[in-house]
């Protein structure tokens, strides 16, 4: 009897905890990453790696208000795209979260901002597409839209480079991706260059050879490459491998700021030039405290961009939590990050703001590779 | 650049033609789909990463280590899956769904393994040298990838028809009671063409790992997909027809790719198959080569 009535009690205390709420005091933010499957190997881990050093960063400096504490709920939402709707369904109904981040990448954050919508719950993706935003009021984006870094890229490349003809690989399932392409050719073409060619690949494959080979037969001045940065350094490696004539100079998208990116291509990045938000040596503040505390839990690696994107949009939750105030109800939240003005963050040149379309502004930097190394362009 | 991809593609489609000759190989005599040999690859391709980098092997020594590793691995699949459901008279379904589980396993375990990253073989660990003739670009990492799918495939072909294990293997592939009848131990002969089986998905693993500059536990995954058309194509359990439709596909794909769209190119191999299927559902090469069907 004993027993049982020790049993009884224990599964009381314990459903009694369960039932408990959350401490009115303490804030949850939801964070779901491609921590598995084919997108992993360029995000997963580092997006989780710029979490992490965020969330030490806000309680060290109390950046939601005195007395608030975070808690993050971090889940894998395997680039699957009906695990990033379930996911976002949970964390608004089951975890209470006040705000989510993530999902990462316009193929997964398109189907998944509708949902946040309807469920009333901010949701910052680590995404470019615009479209995520035009789902409602409820969603925001990251990333600078393409025509702002395609912009610069297009204008560098016909009057600094002097380039008159382009071929162009992009990431054909990837809607960024294809707005980037399109964004780069309508610049480059208004600029007086010509597009001798486009072709599609996928994140998925390997075998680049029958482009390749293509790629280095036409007559180009200029390659521009758009896609995640390991894709496009294998890429890189088989069209040098193919015989692509090396006075063609290199252009890609923001993406190949990634150290992942010159460690597989190694010497065939060699000259690259890219327009990034993020790089691990500009001098803002509050890169240093980021780059300082990734070298120190990765053997003195470099942040790469992933990381600095889920690192800024824990930061940016955090002061519209702050902003909205004690006891702010999700709708107060959303209020205040629209709000956000020249926010202190690693990207770009160090300030972040939203404008009155929700989207992102602050300054991108030009960059080339030089003996292994990223370097400003001046 | 016609001559040029067509050398592309029939370098690809022999590394496909090596691989898919394991799977057909234990389909045509056991009659068992196993759909963990694309993990068995992906396997061996780790193998054969983590002995250069971690082992610090030579290329060669490494490729032996992956060669043999994957076998062991195609050899515990056997022992751990297979033949237990076999005891237990578990039918062909069951034996797709055990080899989807064992697949993911072995996915799993990679994916920990590597904390899902994509891994590259060193730099410099093949040398780069190309050959330019009557205006083509050959490297010699083709050279070598044709002449070792060349030696492998003959090998196969020798051990199959011109040994005694290989004359008992094909006994079992006919009938496993009759053979059993006149001596033949099946056991070992499922233990063994699930260790050549291995053998072959490694030797493609590393190819490709090396070939492609990338190592993931997802690698398999595409390479299956593939292999189910080369195998249909080449008709079920044939050698001779692995090997040509192995290459026709690599072919078809590369130059669907490079003169028609990227997109396409799966969907052509795919045209492809279900075409087959309707009008020759035995396989393009299936009655041609008969005396190279291992059942």
């Amino acid at each position: 009897m004993k027993t049982r009535a020790f049993v009884q009690l224990a599964a009381g205390l314990l459903v009694a905890a369960a039932a408990r709420p959350a401490s009115a005091d303490q804030v949850v933010i939801a964070g779901q990453y491609p921590l598995s499957g084919p997108m992993a190997s360029y995000s997963g881990p580092f997006l989780r790696e710029g979490t992490e050093i965020a969330m030490k960063r806000i309680d060290e400096t109390q950046m939601l208000g005195k007395d608030r504490t975070l808690k993050v709920v971090m889940e894998d939402n395997a680039g699957d795209r009906n695990q990033a709707i379930s996911l976002m369904n949970r964390f608004a109904t089951s975890d209470n979260a006040t705000a989510v981040l993530g999902v990462y990448g316009s193929y997964l954050s398109l189907p998944t901002a509708p949902v946040a919508n309807e469920l009333k719950v901010p949701f910052l993706a680590i995404a470019a597409s615009p479209a995520i935003v035009q789902a409602g009021p409820w969603s925001f984006i990251l990333i600078e839209q393409p025509d702002s870094s395609m912009k610069i890229e297009a204008q560098f490349a016909a009057e600094r480079l002097k380039v008159r003809s382009a071929a162009m690989v992009f990431d054909r399932a990837n809607d960024a991706s294809v707005r980037l392409k399109d964004a780069f050719a309508k610049y480059f073409k208004e600029r007086g260059g010509a597009i001798v060619s486009e072709d599609g690949i996928s994140a998925q494959d390997t075998n680049f050879a029958p482009i390749a080979t293509k790629i280095a037969s036409e007559k180009i001045d200029l390659l521009f490459l758009e896609s995640v940065p390991s894709v496009a350094a294998n890429f890189l490696v088989q069209v040098r491998q193919a015989g692509l004539d090396p006075s063609v100079k290199l252009m890609a998208s923001g993406q190949v700021s990634s150290p992942v990116f010159r460690d597989i291509a190694g010497a065939a990045a060699e000259g690259i030039y890219y327009a990034a938000d993020y790089v691990a040596d500009m001098p803002a503040a509050e890169n240093r405290y980021f780059v300082d505390a990734y070298r120190k839990r990765n053997n003195n690696k470099d942040p790469d961009q992933n990381a600095a994107w889920a690192y800024t949009g824990m930061l940016l939750l955090a002061h519209a939590i702050h902003d909205a105030g004690p006891g702010a109800d999700r709708a107060k939240v959303r209020d205040a990050l629209a709000k956000l003005k020249d926010v202190d963050t690693p990207l770009g040149a160090g300030k972040f703001s939203y404008d009155q379309e929700r989207m992102p502004v602050f300054d991108l930097v030009m960059l080339q590779v030089v003996n292994g190394a990223q370097q400003l362009v001046k | 650049m016609l001559a040029q991809q067509l050398i592309n593609g029939v370098v690809v489609g022999a590394v496909y033609a090596l691989f898919s000759l394991g799977l057909t190989l234990v389909f045509g005599m056991h009659r068992i789909l196993n759909l963990a040999h694309g993990a068995v690859f992906m396997w061996g391709a780790f193998i054969g990463y983590f002995a250069v980098t971690l082992g610090r092997l030579p290329l060669w020594a490494a490729f032996i280590a992956a060669v043999l590793g994957a076998g062991f691995v195609s050899v515990a699949l056997e022992l751990c899956v297979f033949r237990p459901l076999r005891r237990h008279q578990g039918d062909e379904f069951g034996t797709i769904v055990a080899s989807i589980g064992a697949n993911l396993i072995l996915m799993d375990l990679a994916q920990q393994a590597t904390n899902a990253q994509t891994l590259r073989f060193p730099f410099g660990i093949f040398p780069i040298l190309f050959f330019n003739f009557l205006g083509m670009r050959v490297s010699l990492q083709q050279v070598v990838i044709l002449a070792a799918v060349a030696i492998i495939v003959v090998g196969l072909l020798l051990f199959l028809f011109r040994t005694s294990l290989g004359s008992e293997a094909r006994a079992v592939a006919v009938n496993e009671q009759t053979a059993m009848l006149l001596g033949v131990n099946p056991g070992l002969v499922y233990l063994t063409s699930f260790f050549i089986a291995g053998m072959l998905a490694g030797a493609a693993g590393v190819i490709l790992g090396i070939a492609f500059n990338s190592v993931s536990y997802v690698m398999g995954e595409a390479v299956m997909l593939q292999a189910f058309v080369v195998i249909v194509l080449g008709g079920l359990g044939s050698v001779v027809g692995a090997v040509l439709s192995g290459i026709l596909i690599g072919m078809i794909q590369t130059l669907t790719t490079a003169y028609i769209s990227t997109e396409l190119s799966d969907a052509v191999v795919f045209g492809l198959l279900f075409i087959v299927l309707l009008v020759r559902p035995s396989g393009f090469f299936a009655g041609v080569h008969t005396e190279h069907r291992v059942a």
